[in-house]
């Protein structure tokens, strides 16, 4: 669970974001993620416990039916940076083992800041979780060929 | 279908006062057809190649249905002979990951050096997931780079990026919302009753297709291929039986209607962008032809 203090830093970077500095506008430092605020760059799913790139908690190139301790139910901001391949896109599940409701991130998307709890699991109607907040909420999640479905 | 659709918007208790049409100062927009939707993303493949040629990098355009047996069935299945075939298609999936594993692009990826698969992944994807965004219905706002290959050519056809990004995901978005109005409306709960009792002397217990789906589907306890198929052309069978997927066909059309009357400007917009692109994709595709049979 998340303080109001590292809620609070990770806005200040979601700002930082949503405003490139000149800094960012040369771009990022390329590199593995290192759990601080670098931008990856190996063609993965990344999943953060903050907004804004902040506390990288997970990164996948293949699905994840059990996100780890935490990064399960812990996510605030997500980034599909996929390499274009026939599974690229990928869905987010409420559930471990891709069960429940899902969202679903299309290659190069991010979703920066889910901490304003309004993003939510808008598919799979019927399903435990359904249109509940994404925030905190991811436990598992598969890639498929597209999130027009 | 209409009066089928009208009765079961009274079940529910909505209302059917025709809205004002926000298209009309648009201009004459439709949707388009099957061809022309292949067209478009045959052309977009073709421009992220080039782009990515010019980065330097090979890039191997996408088929846009790899598997052309893979089906989505939102509600229920509803076609016995497909269930006979594909069950809750785990043999589709099995070779949907096999064709991503031996992806052309995956491989050539792969192939690469830590060094150029940063520059190739920031050449396709941009180097910051900013410049474009849009504000979801369903909630959220989901962003992606302005500066990337994908966005050089949606560019090139679409030429109001900002505005294709953000009316594409709106419409592509809004389809979960109508489902689950679908799956809410009391004429489909007690279609989904109905088809709970067909399984039960069918000897499964499901309470719904979804829920069914999900049973069969987990991946860490597998079915096994013959009850996966059991279960799925029963499920086909019952859907049949007892009107659930006629229920559920015209809830659909219902509620799709009232969606996209609430936002009609984006699927126009949308579709006004799309038959813009047309001809520019025509020309993309014809120039790639011409090149690639000299």
């Amino acid at each position: 669970m998340r303080t109001l203090r590292t809620i609070l830093v990770g806005l200040a970077a979601a700002a930082a974001l949503a405003v490139p500095t000149s800094a960012q506008a040369a771009g990022p430092t390329p590199g593995a993620p290192d759990g601080g605020n670098s931008i990856a760059f190996d063609g993965n799913l990344y999943a953060y416990r903050d907004p804004g790139f902040i506390g990288l908690c997970g990164a996948w190139s293949w699905h994840s039916s059990y996100w780890p301790t935490g990064c399960r139910n812990q996510a605030s901001s997500i980034w599909n940076n996929g390499y274009p391949a026939t599974l690229d896109d990928v869905n987010l599940y409420w559930g471990s083992s891709y069960t429940g409701a899902w969202a679903c991130i299309s290659q190069g998307d991010y979703w920066g800041d889910l901490t304003l709890g309004i993003e939510r699991f808008s598919w799979g109607a019927g399903l435990p979780g359904y249109m509940e907040p994404v925030n905190n909420n991811v436990a598992s999640h598969k890639w498929v060929t597209t999130c027009h479905q | 279908m209409a009066l089928l659709a009208a009765s079961l918007c009274l079940a529910a208790g909505c209302t059917t006062a025709p809205a004002p049409d926000p298209t009309a100062s648009i201009g004459p927009v439709r949707e388009l057809t099957a061809r022309e939707t292949a067209l478009l993303h045959d052309a977009e493949q073709i421009l992220v190649r080039d782009c990515m040629r010019q980065h330097g990098f090979r890039y191997f355009p996408l088929p846009r249905n790899p598997v052309p047996e893979n089906r989505s069935f939102p509600y229920v299945i509803d076609d016995v002979a497909w269930a006979r075939r594909h069950g809750y298609g785990s043999d589709i999936q099995r070779r949907l990951a096999e064709l991503d594993e031996a992806d052309p692009n995956r491989r050539y990826y792969n192939s690469l050096s830590p060094a150029q698969r940063t520059a190739a992944l920031a050449a396709i994807n941009g180097e910051r997931p900013v410049g474009l965004s849009a504000r979801l219905p369903s909630g959220g706002v989901m962003a992606r780079s302005d500066r990337s290959c994908t966005s050089a050519a949606e560019r090139e056809l679409y030429r109001d990026l900002p505005t294709w990004y953000r009316v594409e995901h709106v419409t592509d978005d809004v389809v979960g919302l109508w489902r689950g109005q679908v799956a809410g409306d009391p004429a489909f709960r007690a279609a989904v009753g109905r088809w709970a009792v067909c399984m039960r002397e069918h000897g499964y217990g499901y309470t719904s297709p979804a829920l069914a789906r999900a049973e069969l589907t987990r991946p860490d306890q597998p079915a096994g291929r013959d009850r996966e198929i059991q279960v799925a052309v029963a499920e086909a069978t019952c859907a049949t039986s007892t009107g659930l997927a006629a229920t559920a066909t015209a809830l659909d059309q219902h509620y799709a209607s009232q969606v996209r009357r609430q936002y009609a400007p984006e699927f126009a917009t949308r579709q006004r962008l799309e038959l813009a692109a047309l001809p520019r994709a025509g020309a993309t595709v014809s120039a790639d032809r011409g090149t690639t049979t000299q």
